[in-house]
Formats: structure tokens, sequence, C-alpha cells
């Protein structure tokens, strides 16, 4: 556990950049929200290295998880 | 070919000569319309296909499994899956490249017809002309990742296989819109949005 994770915070990468949450916040408002922030709307999300095949992977917080957020370049 | 000099020098009643200097040049002018150029070295696989050359950039697993519209991604319930899938570098017999192809052509970034088949659209992917066997697996290696998400916003020809028709049937539906079919996947429990 680092200091962050005392403090009640964690850190996710979304797009190669680092973003910092509260660990017990919701994964998917969190996301969703930063995602809408940063105009990314073709995405996949890696939770503790694997990517998420369904909506159930996704854990409900942040705490002792490693959420990743990256791009997706489109076909077509 | 024979000598022009010879040829010259030749009296004009010897028609041997000029019979041996046709049947030269009609078997050069033969090689050169049926051999291909090989486009770079390398250790790879090839096909040929009537006047067409194509070189191998990926072999493995095609795996289709999100689905974008409106600003939203959604998760197939139900992947597309088929393996080995391969994606090929389409060049002429003089070596020049023409487009990417796939064996066999399953997914939804197609255009149309080619004389060896589909094309494949590669959208927002950028590259440079596939000159060396490491750019051609680059580039592809970029498709197949691509070619995970169905892209609504412009999609090609559907190419599907039997066992996904209930997919293909909403996807090819030429006389609805994105919209309509992206309601029609949501309301059949095909896909769920990943947020």
């Amino acid at each position: 556990m680092n200091l962050n994770e005392l403090n009640g915070k964690v850190t996710i990468t979304v797009a190669g950049e680092e973003v910092e949450v509260n660990a017990s916040d919701s994964v998917k408002e969190t996301v969703k929200r930063i995602l809408q922030e940063k105009g990314i709307d073709s995405f996949t999300i890696l939770v503790d290295g694997a990517e998420i095949t369904s909506t159930s992977d996704l854990p409900e917080t942040f705490a002792e998880h490693e959420i990743e957020v990256k791009r997706y370049v489109k076909a077509g | 070919m024979i000598d022009t000099k010879l040829i010259t020098r030749a009296k004009q009643s010897s028609k041997e000569i000029e019979t041996i200097d046709s049947s030269w040049r009609g078997y050069v002018e033969n090689l050169r319309e049926t051999i291909f150029t090989i486009p770079f070295k390398g250790n790879y696989s090839a096909l040929i296909e009537e006047n067409a050359l194509l070189i191998e950039g990926y072999s493995g697993l095609l795996l289709i499994d999100r689905l974008y519209h409106n600003k939203k991604t959604y998760l197939l319930k139900t992947p597309v899956k088929h393996s080995p899938f391969r994606i090929y570098g389409l060049y002429d017999s003089r070596g020049r490249f023409e487009c990417f192809m796939a064996r066999p052509e399953i997914g939804f970034h197609y255009l149309g017809l080619h004389n060896q088949g589909h094309a494949i659209c590669t959208g927002d992917i950028q590259y440079s002309n596939p000159d060396s066997l490491s750019i051609l697996k680059e580039i592809s290696s970029k498709i197949i990742d691509s070619f995970r998400l169905i892209n609504m916003e412009s999609l090609g020809t559907v190419l599907l296989p039997n066992e996904y028709s209930e997919l293909r049937s909403i996807l090819a539906n030429k006389e609805e819109d994105p919209k309509t079919k992206v309601e029609k996947l949501l309301n059949k429990n095909l896909i769920e949005e990943i947020l």
C-alpha cells in the first residue's frame, strides 16, 4: 500500500495519463466522467491488467484494483 | 535477345534469324507478363491469386467484441471469433502495394469488391507504404486490433459466417439507420454498454 492509498486516493491510467481518484468512488461513474471530460468515446478498460469482456468484470470501487483505460482506434 | 548488329548484317533473305528473334521477343514478353516482382525479401507466407501476390502480415485469432455508436462503446455479449484468420497485403505483379485483404473475409470493415475479394477499410489507421515485412506486420497488427470494434459510423460491407446470422441480419440491413440497429441489438440483448 502506498501513501496515496493511505489517503484514500489511488491513481488510474487514462489514455497514458495518470489520474488521481478516490479509492471508494464508483469505477463506472468516475471513469465515465473522466472519459467525457477528456473527450474519449472509443476505449477499452483493463482491470488488474486484463481487459474486461463484460460489464460484470468491472469492480464497484477502485480499492485494491489497478484500472487502466486505453483509447481505441476505430476501423472503417 | 539476338544482337541487332547481327540482324543488320544478315541477308534480307535470311528469315531464320528473324524468326528466332521474334520467338525470343515473344518469350521475353510472356515472361514479363507472367513473372511476379517480389516487393521485398523476407521469411513470409504468400499466396498468388490470379495477377496478385498476397503477403501474410498477420495470422492468428480474429476477435470482434465491441461496438461504437454515438460516442458510446458497447460490448458484444457473444464476441465473434475465428482462428486462424489472416491479413494480407495485396501487391500487383510489379510489386506495387494495392490494399489489405483477409482470409477468410469476416468482419465489418470491408470496402466494395476488388478483383481478389473485398479490400479492408483501414479507417483511422495511419500507415506508410508497406514496402518491408516489418512494416506490413506492424500495420496488420493495427488492423486486427481495430477489427475488434464495430464502428457504426462507418460500417462497411458486413461479412459474417452463418453462426452469427442474428448479428449479421441486423447489421447488414441497409434499410435501417445505425441508431435503429443499435436499439435492436440492445433489445435482443446482443450488446451491453461498457459503462
